[in-house]
């Protein structure tokens, strides 16, 4: 019961953390948040964003109510799978450039890089619902840029401190997964 | 300059690439903000010139600050060093300058604005982190450029709608 009640202060340490310090998450706590916390957390950044996306659209009458619900599936879908998949495409193309994380630590430090878009899909969906405003780029995107920061500093932890190769790697992997919002959203 | 890197320190060609990849981000981004505002190529030319010599001043501003308040590493370095590591962080404005240059000519987004304020604040988080990486680990020492960075981008909104409503 100790170890369930550490480990679950540990996995929130971690996720607020994330936002302020992801090089000391990623090389001290990593390995103790389990990955469908990760997950969800991409999951749920990603299902409000595109949800707010489907509100946005909405309101300007190009997308009926079930076309909302739709492109919320799809963000939990992208925010799951498609996360995994930019992360194990990031974890290959790291190999040969030294990388030697294993592809789970990869796989979870990538999900958990999306605690601040969480943090800004959220207060996005608040005032778009409360106050009808068109949120997408203001909050929703925004909160994709801030995740740019926890990914480069999880690349670097990758590519074994090669700044130049980091910084090409998240702005890749990033624009890859914001990019294929908008492709998916227009 | 000198730029702290693993192992020692290299004056050098590395601060050169370093300052010319973070003033080229913030010319481009300059430019695409001049742009969104849509007043004539005159304006757009005096808004970048005038926003990259903002934000040279800026970093320099946040350099001073995290020399003033660490007295640890005031003491171990000199400001062209403490320079150096926040110069390392800012190396983070050119994802977003490439991603903001996409979604501006190739998606019409007209958010040059969103990219440039989130792009700061995140290199004020990573100057940050390299700040207390390089002065012993504690975290307090976060809050220079951290906060520097809050009002550079602060004052890039302020600057620029400034200039929007002196345009009009």
């Amino acid at each position: 019961m100790e170890t369930t009640a550490a480990g679950t202060r540990t996995s929130l340490k971690a996720v607020m953390q994330m936002m302020i310090n992801p090089g000391g998450v990623l090389k001290n706590l990593m390995r103790d948040v389990p990955i469908v916390l990760c997950y969800s957390i991409s999951g749920l950044a990603f299902t409000f964003f595109f949800l707010q996306t489907g509100l946005d659209l909405w309101r300007a009458g190009t997308r009926s109510p079930a076309g909302v619900v739709g492109f919320t599936f799809i963000g939990t879908l992208y925010g799951t799978a498609v996360v995994a998949l930019v992360a194990a495409l990031a974890w290959a193309v790291s190999r040969p450039l030294g990388g030697e994380r294993s592809l789970e630590w990869v796989l979870r430090a990538f999900a958990l890089s999306y605690c601040p878009a969480l943090i800004y899909a959220l207060l996005g969906l608040l005032f778009n619902i409360a106050f009808g405003w068109h949120t997408s780029i203001a909050f929703g995107v925004t909160g994709m840029l801030w995740a740019l920061m926890p990914l480069a500093f999880t690349a670097r932890e990758m590519l074994e401190e090669k700044l130049g190769a980091a910084i090409l790697m998240a702005t890749l992997c990033g624009g890859l997964l914001l990019f294929g919002w908008a492709l998916i959203t227009t | 300059m000198e730029v702290e890197v693993r192992g020692g320190t290299r004056p050098n060609l590395v601060a050169v690439l370093y300052w010319t990849t973070i003033v080229s981000s913030f010319l481009v981004l300059a430019w695409l903000n001049g742009r969104d505002i849509d007043a004539g190529a005159g304006f757009v030319a005096l808004y970048t010139v005038l926003f990259t010599a903002f934000a040279v001043l800026s970093l320099a501003g946040i350099g001073g600050a995290v020399y003033a308040f660490n007295p640890r590493l005031r003491a171990a370095s000199d400001y062209p060093r403490i320079m150096g590591i926040v110069v390392r962080g800012f190396l983070m404005m050119l994802p977003f300058m490439l991603m903001a240059l996409v979604a501006e000519l190739f998606l019409d987004w007209n958010s040059a604005q969103v990219f440039t304020q989130a792009g700061i604040m995140a290199c004020g988080s990573v100057a940050g982190a390299e700040v207390v990486k390089s002065s012993g680990g504690k975290i307090v020492n976060m809050i220079a450029p951290v906060a520097g960075a809050f009002l550079f981008s602060f004052l890039w909104m302020l600057l620029s709608a400034a200039a929007q409503a002196a345009a009009r």
